[in-house]
C-alpha cells in the first residue's frame, strides 16, 4: 500500500490501529444493517419461491423455448462466473505479481469471489429442469453403465466450476486464519467460541507462519491458472457448437477479459459502500479505487477490441451467416440491448482516464454499475442473439423472460447481497495480517536530536 | 532445568536481536510468535523451506494421474462414439487432467499445511498471550545450557516488554 493511503482521519496507521479498525467494525449491527439483511433475505426467499413454482408447474412457466432454448438462467450463469472472476485476479494473480494495492481489497474480493461461484452454480440447476437427478452429471459408477461424457464441454465446465468453487472458498478461508485468530482473541463468550473453532488454533508461531506462507504461495499459483482456466472453459459451452455468433477461436481470452472487466467493476461497486460504511477511508484508500479504474479502462479496452475483431471476423470470413447475426445484432430486434452493452462497457469505463472522474466516488460507482449492466447485457446478446437467429430464417424467433425468470434473477442478486452482508459484520473484511505486514514492523522512535 | 522463559516483545528489531544473542549462547528457541510473516523471523530462526510443497506436487500428480485415468477408463468403459472421433479422444483429456491436478494439487497443500501446522487445535498453550495477534512478539526459550536467569538477561538487554519465567 502507498504511504499516502496510511493515514486514518488524521491518525498514522499502526498495528493496533488496523486491527481495531477492521475487528471494531464485527462490532454489534445497527438497526439500518438488519433491515438491509432483512430486505436481502426477503428478496432471497422470494426467488426460491419461484423456483419451487417452477419445479412444481414445469419449465413451462420459463420463457425459455424454441428456437430460445437458453435463456437469462444462462445469461446469469455466465455474469455471476464473470464476477467471480476479480476475486481470484485481485487475491491470487496481483499477489504473485506484488501489486500492494490489492491487500486492503483483496478479502472482500474473495468473498465476492465465493458468493458469485455459489449462485453461478445454483443456475444450470435451475436450468435443468428435473433438478433431483443433478447427480447424474457426477462420475460414478452406477447400475446403468452410464458415465458423464467428458467431450463435452458442459461436463467440463462441471469439473470447473466445482474446482473454482472449492480452491476459491479454500484460498478465502486459509488467507482468513490468522485474523479469525486475531477475532478470537479479543472477543469474550461465544464469538470467542465460534472464532475459536474457524481459526483452528492459530497462534502465529514461525512454524506456522513458515507453511503457511509457501502454502499461500503454492494456492495463489494454483488459482491463477484455474482462474483463466474456468471462464474459458466457461466460453467453450458456446464456442465449441456451430452455431453463429458463437463458434469462434477468440472466445476464451474475450470472455476472460470480460469476466475481469465486470468482476472489477462489482468490486468497486461493492468497496466504495464497504468503505465509507465502515470508515475504512484510511485502509482502503482512493489509490487503491483509482488503481481498480486504471484497470478497468484496460480490460474495456480489450473488450472493445473483441467486440471489434468479432466483426472483422464475421466479415473476413465470408460467411453470410455469420455475417448476419452480427449485423442483426447491430440492427435487429436486440440492437437496444447490443448498444447498452457497446456503450456501458467500452465507452463509459474510457471516463475513468480522467483523473478527475477517477477520484470522484460518485462517478466511480455511477461508471462501475453501468459496467455491470453493460456485461449483463453482454451475455444477453451472446446467448440470447445467437440463438435467436440461427441458420434458416424460418426457425428464427424472439425471446422475452418471463416473470419467474426475472424473479430468480432478482432472488439471485438479493442472495447475493444478502452473503455479503453476512460477510460484512461477521467475518474480517479486510486483511489485518497483510494489512499489518504492508505497513512494515513496528521500529523504535528515534530519540529527539539524536543524530544531529 | 525445563523452565521455560517467555519474553514479549514491542519492536521487531529487539526481538531479532534477542534470538541472535540466545542462540549465540546455546539457548534453543522453541518458538517465536508474531503476527505478521516475517522472512527476517524465519532466518533468524534458522527455518528451513517449508515441506508442504512436496504434498502440493504428489497431490498434483495424483490429480493429473487420476483425472486421466477416469476420463481414459469412462471412454474406454462406455464407447460414445461422437462424430467419429478416436476413443478415447485425446483433447478432452487435457481438460480433466488440468482440473484434477489443480482441485488435488490445491487439498493435498491445504491438508499439507495443516498438519504441518498442527491444525485443527482446540486448546491453546497457557503461556499463549492474546496480545501475539495484535501488535507484540513473542519468544520462547528453553535455556538448555544457559541459566534462565541469564536467558531472562539477554532479553531484558535486546529491550523485551515483559519477560517471564514458566514453570516446570
Amino acid at each position: 500500500m502507498s504511504s499516502k493511503g496510511n493515514q486514518t482521519q488524521g491518525e498514522a496507521l499502526t498495528y493496533a490501529r488496523v486491527q481495531d479498525l477492521v475487528l471494531g467494525a464485527m462490532g454489534k449491527p445497527g438497526r439500518l444493517y438488519w433491515a438491509a439483511v432483512g430486505f436481502c433475505f426477503l428478496g432471497l426467499l422470494y426467488g426460491a419461491s419461484c423456483w419451487g413454482y417452477q419445479i412444481l408447474t414445469g419449465m413451462g412457466v420459463a420463457g425459455i423455448n424454441h428456437p430460445v432454448n437458453w435463456g437469462i438462467y444462462l445469461v446469469n450463469f455466465v455474469f455471476w462466473v464473470g464476477i467471480a472472476h476479480s476475486g481470484t485476479l485481485i487475491s491470487a494473480i496481483l499477489y504473485l505479481l506484488r501489486a500492494r494495492w490489492r491487500t486492503s481489497i483483496a478479502r472482500a474480493a474473495e468473498a465476492m469471489t465465493v458468493f458469485a461461484v455459489m449462485i453461478a452454480g445454483l443456475f444450470p440447476f435451475i436450468h435443468l429442469g428435473r433438478v433431483w437427478i443433478f447427480y447424474w452429471i457426477v462420475p460414478y459408477p452406477n447400475q446403468r453403465d452410464l458415465w458423464p461424457n467428458f467431450q463435452s464441454p458442459l461436463v467440463f465446465d462441471f469439473l470447473a466450476i466445482s474446482t473454482y468453487l472449492t480452491v476459491s472458498s479454500m484460498f478465502w478461508y486459509s488467507g482468513m486464519l490468522p485474523d479469525l485468530a486475531a477475532a478470537r482473541d479479543r472477543s469474550q463468550g461465544l464469538r470467542k467460541k465460534i472464532y475459536g473453532l474457524l481459526s483452528l488454533g492459530w497462534q502465529g508461531t514461525h512454524e506456522q507462519w513458515r507453511h503457511y506462507g509457501t502454502a499461500y504461495l503454492l494456492f495463489a499459483a494454483f488459482a491463477t491458472p484455474l482462474v483463466i482456466s474456468v471462464h474459458s472453459v466457461v466460453s467453450w459451452d458456446f464456442a465449441l457448437s456451430i452455431v453463429p455468433g458463437w463458434h469462434s477461436t477468440i472466445f476464451a481470452p474475450y470472455f476472460v477479459a470480460g469476466a475481469i472487466h465486470s468482476g472489477l467493476a462489482m468490486v468497486l461497486t461493492l468497496i466504495i459502500p464497504l468503505r465509507r460504511i465502515f470508515g475504512f477511508e484510511g485502509l482502503i484508500t482512493l489509490h487503491t479505487l483509482e488503481s481498480i479504474a486504471k484497470t478497468i479502462v484496460f480490460t474495456g479496452l480489450i473488450v472493445g477490441y473483441s467486440y471489434g475483431v468479432e466483426y472483422f471476423m464475421a466479415w473476413y470470413s465470408g460467411n453470410i451467416f455469420e455475417w448476419d447475426t452480427f449485423i442483426w445484432r447491430a440492427v435487429g430486434d436486440y440492437a437496444p440491448q447490443f448498444w447498452i452493452m457497446v456503450i456501458c462497457n467500452v465507452l463509459a469505463p474510457l471516463l475513468y482516464l480522467f483523473r478527475s472522474i477517477r477520484r470522484s466516488l460518485a462517478w466511480l460507482l455511477g461508471i462501475a454499475v453501468l459496467v455491470n449492466i453493460g456485461m449483463w447485457y453482454e451475455r444477453f446478446v451472446i446467448i440470447v442473439g445467437s440463438m435467436a437467429h440461427e441458420f434458416v430464417p424460418y426457425a428464427w424467433g424472439l425471446y422475452r423472460p418471463s416473470w419467474v425468470e426475472l424473479s430468480i434473477m432478482v432472488g439471485s442478486f438479493c442472495m447475493f447481497f444478502f452473503l455479503f452482508l453476512l460477510f460484512g459484520k461477521f467475518l474480517p473484511t479486510v486483511s489485518v495480517s497483510e494489512m499489518k505486514e504492508s505497513l512494515g514492523p513496528p521500529s523504535r522512535p528515534i530519540p529527539h536530536g539524536g543524530s544531529s | 532445568m525445563n523452565q521455560e522463559v517467555l519474553g514479549i516483545f514491542v519492536y521487531l528489531e529487539d526481538l531479532l536481536e534477542a534470538v541472535s544473542s540466545i542462540k549465540s549462547h546455546g539457548g534453543k528457541i522453541q518458538t517465536v510468535y508474531s503476527p505478521i510473516h516475517s522472512e527476517e523471523i524465519l532466518q533468524a530462526v534458522g527455518a528451513k523451506p517449508s515441506p508442504v510443497r512436496f504434498a502440493t506436487f504428489f497431490g498434483g500428480l495424483a490429480g493429473l494421474m487420476g483425472g486421466l485415468a477416469l476420463a481414459l477408463y469412462t471412454f474406454l468403459e462406455w464407447k460414445f462414439v461422437t462424430g467419429a472421433k478416436p476413443v478415447p479422444p485425446a483433447v478432452p483429456l487435457v481438460v480433466v487432467g488440468f482440473e484434477m491436478t489443480i482441485l488435488l494439487g490445491f487439498l493435498a497443500t491445504l491438508v499439507g499445511m495443516w498438519l504441518l501446522c498442527r491444525m485443527p487445535r482446540t486448546r491453546l498453550p497457557a503461556h499463549y498471550q492474546s496480545v501475539f495477534s495484535q501488535d507484540r512478539f513473542g519468544l520462547l526459550v528453553k535455556p538448555g545450557k544457559m541459566a534462565p536467569q541469564q536467558v531472562i538477561q539477554l532479553m531484558e538487554a535486546a529491550g523485551a516488554e515483559e519477560v517471564r519465567a514458566l514453570g516446570e
